[in-house]
């Protein structure tokens, strides 16, 4: 009764977001600030090169198009046995779900999920990537959102 | 008297300038602190720690175009949000901020502010029925039934330092205060605090507007210039509202070293505080809830305290 006519309950909830008030604030203002993905990250897809030979590692078996949900990877391969590579390679990014399939699917690690996740844009074109704009370095994908 | 007049077109100008000033800048006050009490950080983008933001909001608002509703009736929707920030505005004029520094010093000063409050409250009716929609009717219906039952308790909440000061004079109610009336009227104090959330309709009284339930309330169909002066009145009637309680509770301008205005700014400061503190922490009360308080326990307590006071000084 004393704690009701004191208002007891209100003057604790009072003091929990007075408390809060001198607390540092949670939020990351974005694009000036950025938060660091997780190791495992699925952001863009990138196509992967051998470093030693320079060739693709990729053998366009085209299973990540066969496994794709949204079907936005189409591939096209050249030469027979270990020499075959791919000669077309386009995902559109404006279809993917970043489900991460066709990476795990792969049979020779052949594609990778890079961090990369700022596919806001006003061209849509932009988002379809062929297959030297996929094996480019992923830092070449980052712009500003001013034009 | 030409002397006079432009002493006193000086000083009409000075207390504009500086309750709009404040009145602006008390959005972006708002905001901030709501923001870090909710662990956020406010407007941050337009300037330095986003303070041109009231600005850039004005702006907005003075070019944004002008609304009138077909179903509305034009004289009185364009009239309501007029006389709202009117009242609210003509409300400083009677504000004694420092002892000799004050628009006009009127002898009934807390009756003309009680008086031009409730005039205000038309505005708000006003608003809501002529802007033709049902959301508007329901707010303006509930803050008639709000804003005059709840300007009963700040009403009487008053009456027990009045009592004591003897005076309605704000200045001579200041002057009556060797020790801050608060001491001697407590439980007036928090009247009056409660009272007042219902009579500004801030948060957890908030029912004219109730963005959950009403959509906006009385100003739903207001837009661009017009919503802007509901928006300044709004504020406007929140520093009137901690001024007053500075003057009655908390001895106006007195205090130690500081000059008189930086006391009244600093004592005024904090009731703001309190009431965006306030609006951060408590969710909306429900409408019958609402006025149990008022009627149930506040009504009560505050007649009570007059008789209380009334006794003790009898006795005294």
């Amino acid at each position: 009764m004393i704690a009701k006519a004191l208002m007891k309950d209100l003057l604790i909830g009072l003091r929990r977001t007075f408390y809060y008030c001198f607390t540092k604030p949670i939020t990351v203002q974005y694009p000036k600030e950025k938060l660091t993905p997780f190791p495992r990250f699925r952001g863009f897809i990138r196509l992967v090169k051998d470093e030693e030979t320079g060739r693709y590692k990729c053998i366009a078996c085209g299973q990540c198009a066969r496994v794709c949900p949204s079907q936005c990877i189409t591939v096209k391969g050249e030469g027979k046995g270990k020499e075959r590579q791919p000669v077309e390679f386009n995902i559109d990014f404006s279809r993917c779900i970043y489900c991460g399939f066709c990476v795990e699917i792969c049979p020779v690690g052949g594609l990778e999920n890079s961090s990369f996740y700022e596919g806001a844009t006003y061209d849509i074109d932009w988002l379809k990537f062929d297959i030297d704009k996929l094996s480019e370095d992923y830092k070449k994908w980052e712009r500003t959102f001013k034009k | 008297m030409w002397h006079d007049l432009g002493l006193a077109l000086l000083r009409i100008v000075i207390v504009f300038a500086v309750a709009l000033f404040f009145v602006a800048y008390l959005t972006y006050l708002e905001r901030k602190i709501i923001g870090h009490m909710q662990v956020r950080m406010g407007p941050m983008r337009v300037g330095p720690h986003g303070l041109l933001q009231p600005i850039a909001d004005g702006l907005k608002l003075f070019f944004k175009e002008d609304i009138v509703p077909t179903e509305a009736y034009r004289l009185t929707f364009y009239f309501a949000p007029i006389l709202c920030l009117v009242c609210a505005l003509v409300l400083f004029a009677i504000i004694p901020v420092d002892k000799n520094f004050m628009i006009t010093r009127l002898n009934i000063g807390l009756l003309y502010v009680l008086s031009i409050a409730s005039v205000g409250v038309m505005g708000i009716i006003l608003a809501g029925w002529s802007s033709g929609s049902k959301y508007s009717l329901l707010g303006g219906l509930r803050s008639a039934a709000q804003m005059f039952s709840y300007e009963i308790f700040l009403g009487f909440s008053l009456i027990g330092p009045l009592m004591i000061a003897g005076s309605l004079d704000l200045v001579k109610i200041v002057e009556a205060q060797k020790v801050p009336l608060i001491v001697y009227q407590p439980v007036a104090f928090v009247i009056y605090l409660i009272a007042a959330l219902g009579e500004i309709n801030r948060v957890p009284f908030d029912l004219p507007e109730a963005e959950s339930e009403l959509v906006a309330g009385f100003h739903t169909e207001y837009s661009g210039m017009k919503f802007a002066y509901f928006f300044l009145a709004e504020y406007a009637n929140m520093l009137i509202v901690s001024a007053i309680a500075t003057i009655v509770f908390l001895a106006g301008w007195k205090g130690p070293v500081l000059p008189g205005w930086l006391w009244f700014l600093i004592k005024m400061s904090i009731f703001v505080f309190f009431f965006i503190w306030v609006r951060a922490t408590f969710p909306r009360y429900r409408y019958d809830q609402f006025m149990g308080i008022g009627w149930k326990i506040m009504l009560p307590l505050v007649l009570a305290n007059i008789v209380v006071t009334g006794i003790v000084m009898m006795l005294v």
